[in-house]
This record gives C-alpha cells, sequence and structure tokens, in this order.
C-alpha cells in the first residue's frame, strides 16, 4: 500500500512538473501549421522538416517543433529528447524506438502513428491525439497524459508507472500484457479495453 | 425461417466488403511510357510527363476512385483527398531542399501503392504490387499531383 501510494505521489509530482514546463513558455508565436509555409523549410541536423520527410535515427533533441506538419514522417529511433512538439501533426508518422524523454507533445495530434517501443519518460502528452497509435512495447513513466485520447490504441506489452492517466481515453485499447503501476487514474476510461495478461488492470475498468 | 435472410445479409455483406479491398489489374495502355520508368525508385520519373499524366488518369478512375474520388477529387471520397500531397514542396526554392521534399512525398506515395494500408490485421487499402507496375504508378502519382485542388 505505501509503495503505491508513494509512486502515486511520485506520478502527480512529475505531472505537475511537465504542465509547469507546458505552461512557462507561451505557445502559439512559432505555430506552423502548414509545412513548410515559407522559402526556406526549418532544417534540424539535416533533418528537414516537412511531411514524409525521412530521417530515421535523426538527433531532434531540444529542437522546436511546435505544430509543425510531420505527417507520415519516418522518424524511426530518432532522439526527440526534450523536444517541444505542441500542436504538431504526427498523423502517420512512424516513430518506432524513438526516445521522447521529456518531450513536449500536448495537444499534438498522432492518429494512426506507431509508437512502438517508443520512451516517454517525464513527457508532457495532455490533450494529445493518440487514437489508433500502435504503442506496443512503449514505456510510460512519469509522463502526464491528462485528457489524452487514445481510442482503439494498441499497448499489448506496454508500461505505465507513475503516470497521471486523468480524464485519458483508453476506449477499445488492446491493453494486452500491458502493466500498469502507481498511476492516476481518476476519471480514465477504459470501456471496452482488452485486458488479457495485463498486470494492474483493475476489474472495475472493463 | 429468420436464420435465413439473416445468414444471406451477413454473406452478401462479407461478400460485398471483401470485394470492395481486392486490388485488380487495369486495363490500360502503357506502352506510351518510357522504359527508364520502370523502376520503384523515386523521384518519379514522369512528373510532367503528358501521356503519363493521361495514362494515370485512366488508370485512377479505373483502380482508385472508388474510394479516392472520380478524377482524384478527394472532396467528398471516403478515403484521403490525394491532390496536395507533396503540394508544400513547390514553395520551397532552394532547387536541392525541394527535389527531396519531393522525392519523399514520393517515396509515401509508392510505399502506400505498394504495400497498401493495413493496421491491426485490418486491410485499409490492399496492396497494388503485382497488379500496377511500376510506370503506372508513376503514372498515377503525375495524374494526382496535376488536378487542380
Amino acid at each position: 500500500m505505501h509503495a503505491t501510494l508513494l509512486l502515486r505521489c511520485v506520478a502527480m509530482a512529475l505531472a505537475c512538473a511537465a504542465s509547469a514546463m507546458a505552461s512557462a513558455q507561451t505557445p502559439g508565436d512559432a505555430a506552423d501549421p502548414a509545412t513548410p509555409v515559407g522559402t526556406a523549410p526549418l532544417v534540424v541536423n539535416g533533418c528537414p522538416i516537412w511531411p514524409y520527410t525521412r530521417c530515421p535515427g535523426a538527433d531532434l533533441r531540444h529542437a522546436d517543433l511546435v505544430g509543425k506538419n510531420l505527417s507520415g514522417a519516418d522518424l524511426r529511433g530518432a532522439n526527440l529528447t526534450r523536444a517541444d512538439l505542441r500542436g504538431a501533426n504526427l498523423a502517420a508518422a512512424n516513430l518506432e524506438g524513438a526516445d521522447l524523454t521529456g518531450a513536449r507533445l500536448s495537444k499534438a495530434t498522432a492518429s494512426n502513428a506507431n509508437f512502438r517501443n517508443t520512451r516517454f519518460i517525464g513527457a508532457d502528452l495532455e490533450g494529445a491525439r493518440l487514437m489508433r497509435g500502435d504503442f506496443s512495447g512503449a514505456q510510460f513513466v512519469g509522463s502526464n497524459l491528462e485528457l489524452a485520447r487514445l481510442n482503439n490504441a494498441w499497448f499489448v506489452g506496454a508500461r505505465f508507472v507513475a503516470n497521471d492517466l486523468q480524464e485519458a481515453k483508453f476506449v477499445s485499447t488492446n491493453l494486452k500484457n500491458a502493466v500498469f503501476e502507481g498511476n492516476v487514474v481518476r476519471y480514465t476510461l477504459f470501456h471496452e479495453a482488452a485486458t488479457d495478461g495485463c498486470q494492474g488492470c483493475r476489474e472495475e475498468w472493463k | 425461417m429468420k436464420t435465413l435472410p439473416c445468414a444471406l445479409a451477413l454473406a452478401a455483406l462479407l461478400t460485398s466488403t471483401a470485394h470492395a479491398f481486392e486490388a485488380f489489374t487495369p486495363q490500360v495502355d502503357s506502352s506510351a511510357l518510357p522504359a527508364s520508368a520502370r523502376t520503384w525508385s523515386e523521384p518519379n520519373p514522369l512528373r510532367g510527363n503528358p501521356d503519363a499524366i493521361a495514362i494515370g488518369r485512366t488508370t485512377f478512375n479505373q483502380t482508385c476512385a472508388h474510394c479516392h474520388g472520380v478524377d482524384a477529387n478527394g472532396s467528398r471520397a471516403p478515403a484521403p483527398d490525394l491532390r496536395r500531397m507533396g503540394s508544400g514542396c513547390r514553395r520551397i526554392e532552394d532547387m536541392a531542399l525541394r527535389a527531396r521534399c519531393m522525392a519523399d512525398a514520393d517515396a509515401w506515395f509508392m510505399q502506400s501503392v505498394r504495400h497498401g494500408k493495413q493496421k491491426f490485421g485490418i486491410v485499409h487499402m490492399p496492396p497494388w504490387e503485382g497488379h500496377l507496375s511500376p510506370e503506372l504508378v508513376w503514372s498515377l502519382r503525375s495524374f494526382v499531383e496535376s488536378v487542380p485542388r
């Protein structure tokens, strides 16, 4: 009981920190909903930022990608540590094996994206649209997923440890062999989720 | 007695669904296309080629229009509107970057047509490799790019 309580406290603290980081900077001034909009597209460490860009293994640490259109991008194994992807479009992008430690994805759109074996450690995913994504084998540790929409996504073998999942929508998700430990699940929706082999999934979630 | 109509309706539904997602070989004469276009590699070797655009239009209306709209007008189609794919690249002044941007969009298009769209075991679009030759796929790409939105 004490261990669970401690994990919940850690989850709340990390989630608060992630929210504070998100509110510390004002989004909007760098918003770029249609990339490339000008005559000189953004290129970060050799990786051009536009739809369908092919940058497997790219170094995008700390990159300012607020509102950028990266739909269909190939970012397999990319290092996106502390990258700022607030409001970005990652629909159908491939981020398999990418590192999103400390990344900010609040209100990002990443529906139908591939996040297999991706690391979300201390990441901010508040209000992100992550429907139909494949998060199998992904790690969520100390991340903020408040209000995130995860409907129809797959989390086979994924790990959720000490996250804020308040009001997140896990409706019709595949949680087979997933692990839930010490998360905040106030008002989280798990309707019609498949929970076979899930560790930490509760009966009342079904 | 009630089960028979239900079973027939279900069978009809399953049959029509399966048929909707089946790839087939279109009836198109592609002899006017250069042999050099028989490659899966981007960039599109037939970009702006008038013959390719005409052949691409015929091919599109036979194979793609059912989901992506007649003459690539996808504004009311169930599948994505393809006309703007890579259109942002045209605004890039740097020619090397513009070519890379177009090649990225071409690669996405080619991969989508060849391998289809399948997610979690559900086939949203069938793979067309084996039914469409590379030059026909590049013709499709050339046609789609040529259609104003």
